[in-house]
């Protein structure tokens, strides 16, 4: 059986298909969004949705529908540009802790468990006052914290892959460790630390937000879901649309992340290793 | 005459746990060693640390006249080759076969083209199906994949090669013709063998010599015919006696 033959999972083709349209709303929102996101119109102002604004307006006569499209392009990106190096160098770290065990697992483990015991959103939130509110302490925390997860996965991988008779083969073949690590082990970590990928990515946009709702992450005006949700929470019962829907924003970002994770890990899972 | 390769006093160890006790072994050129012994013998480590992949060992590896440092040469793993013991993880499961059979090749500065001509000349040599180069390791049965350890192991021209209990994971019809093929290209390429085993009855069909190890230590070395004749040790003529009496012939 080849590669091209496996079959995606109907979650795979959801996930992909929900994300597909997320991302392709935050691309394209200076096309799709009839207002400017920042543009404010007091006489306007806590309209319920309508043919002029689908989503209704703020309290300061924003329409909810430029600002949810807006928030997209800045939190999505976000959460993708803060994963990328958190992800290289935990997944980097990871397999050489597994592969070369000894002192060079020790130091690493050790880095490891040293972050690891840090309450997470403590360490976020006084990152966050430390370097003031903004996307900038995002960054810091997850920098100091993101590669965890991934370095524990790939180390566990990488030392039970090491002793396979194939990396031996590897060897006698005249590979460098350095080439054994990207070319033969790494294609092995990848399917499963990318499948972690998917779930922490969820993870961090609920940190993006949940900052965002609590003053100290992306900063007014600046449209983002988190203070969006903050912005309306005192007005449910009146003007549900401001809170409600950046909520169904992130709820469906959340599943389209989780399926994708589950359809990949079910078809890298006929692999079967 | 001329050996191939020559062991003084190798010792291993696993951590604290010492499995090889100062074995001494020569294999002459164009020759077919058996090397046998139970499960847990040390048979495989002896191997290992001959290809250099186990560090945790004193003594000297000389191949071909020289000495062997702790790192072995490009021209060392050119020559020297091995086929191990499980063929379920004798292949990278994320690679192609070709990538597989030809990576080693292109380490030795021959081109992926030509590479890949050598590939398919060992494919039906092996009488592997065609597509083999296109597919992945999942696809093949053990025959298969030990057939195509094999192939892997003569891609580079190799004067010496390890065979590590090359059939005994297969069924004992494909076990046959494994060890049919094996002769064969023995005699194609003039190969010095060193074959691991604990099938006496494989060993003698196969080997020119035989080396026997008991719990990390050679008990006797000598030819295969006259070791079948008569034993020199008493733990030689307990492992005669286990032999069932089906000749391979
Ligand atoms: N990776 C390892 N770590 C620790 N002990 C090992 C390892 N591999 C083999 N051993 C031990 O070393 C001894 C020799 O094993 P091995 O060389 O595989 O024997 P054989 O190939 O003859 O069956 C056995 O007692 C085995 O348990
Ligand atoms: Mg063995």
């Amino acid at each position: 059986m080849k590669n091209s033959d496996r079959k995606m999972k109907p979650s795979l083709k959801i996930g992909l298909f929900l994300m597909g349209i997320l991302i392709l709303l935050a691309i394209t929102a200076p096309l799709i969004a009839k207002y400017d996101p920042y543009a404010q119109d007091l006489p306007s102002a806590l309209q319920a949705p309508s043919a002029a604004h689908p989503f209704g307006t703020d309290q300061l006569g924003r329409d909810i529908l430029s600002r949810v499209l807006y928030a997209a392009r800045v939190d999505l990106s976000i959460m993708v540009l803060a994963e990328i190096a958190p992800f290289v160098i935990g997944v980097l770290l990871g397999m050489c802790a597994g592969y070369f065990g000894g002192k060079t697992d020790w130091i690493i483990s050790l880095a490891i468990d040293t972050f690891i015991a840090f309450p997470y959103y403590l360490l976020v939130i006084v990152v966050a006052f430390a370097t003031g509110a903004g996307i900038r302490g995002i960054f810091i925390t997850f920098m100091l914290v993101g590669w965890l997860l991934y370095a524990r996965v790939a180390k566990g991988m990488s030392a039970s892959l090491r002793t396979q008779e194939w990396v031996d083969a590897a060897r006698l073949q005249g590979f460098s460790d350095l080439r054994i690590i990207v070319k033969e082990i790494l294609p092995n970590v990848l399917p499963q630390a990318v499948v972690v990928l998917m779930t922490d990515m969820a993870g961090l946009l609920v940190m993006i937000v949940t900052l965002g709702y609590l003053g100290i992450g992306i900063s007014a005006p600046t449209p983002d879901w988190g203070t969006m949700i903050a912005e309306g929470q005192t007005m449910m019962t009146t003007a549900w649309w401001i809170s409600v829907i950046p909520g169904v924003m992130v709820v469906l970002t959340g599943i389209a992340l989780s399926f994708i994770g589950d359809g990949l890990a079910d078809l890298w899972r006929e692999d079967g290793f | 005459m001329d050996h191939m390769l020559e062991l003084r006093d190798i010792c291993a160890y696993y951590g604290d746990k010492q499995v090889l006790f100062d074995v001494d072994l020569v294999i002459g050129k164009h020759r077919t060693l058996g090397l046998v012994g139970e499960s847990g013998s040390g048979r495989s480590t002896l191997a290992r640390v001959v290809t250099g992949l186990l560090k945790k060992s004193t003594g000297t590896v000389v191949f071909d006249g020289e000495v062997q440092g702790a790192k072995r040469s490009a021209e060392f793993y050119r020559r020297v080759q091995m086929v191990f013991q499980n063929p379920d993880a004798s292949l990278n499961p994320k690679h192609r076969i070709g990538t597989i059979l030809t990576d080693g090749m292109v380490i030795q500065g021959v081109s992926r083209a030509d590479a890949m001509v050598r590939c398919r000349e060992l494919i039906t040599r092996m009488d592997l199906p065609e597509d083999t180069l296109e597919r992945y390791p999942r696809s093949f049965s053990g025959g298969q994949k030990q057939r195509i350890a094999l192939a892997r192991a003569l891609c580079t021209d190799p004067d010496f090669v390890i065979l590590d209990e090359p059939t005994s994971a297969l069924d004992v019809s494909v076990q046959r013709r494994m060890l049919d093929l094996i002769k064969e290209i023995r005699e194609e390429r003039g190969l010095t063998i060193l074959f691991i085993s604990h099938d006496l009855g494989v060993i003698r069909d196969i080997c020119d010599d035989i080396a026997v190890l008991r719990h990390g230590v050679l008990q006797e070395t000598g030819e295969s015919a006259a070791f079948f004749a008569s034993p020199k040790t008493d733990y030689g003529r307990e492992l005669l006696k286990a032999v069932p009496r089906i000749e391979y012939e």
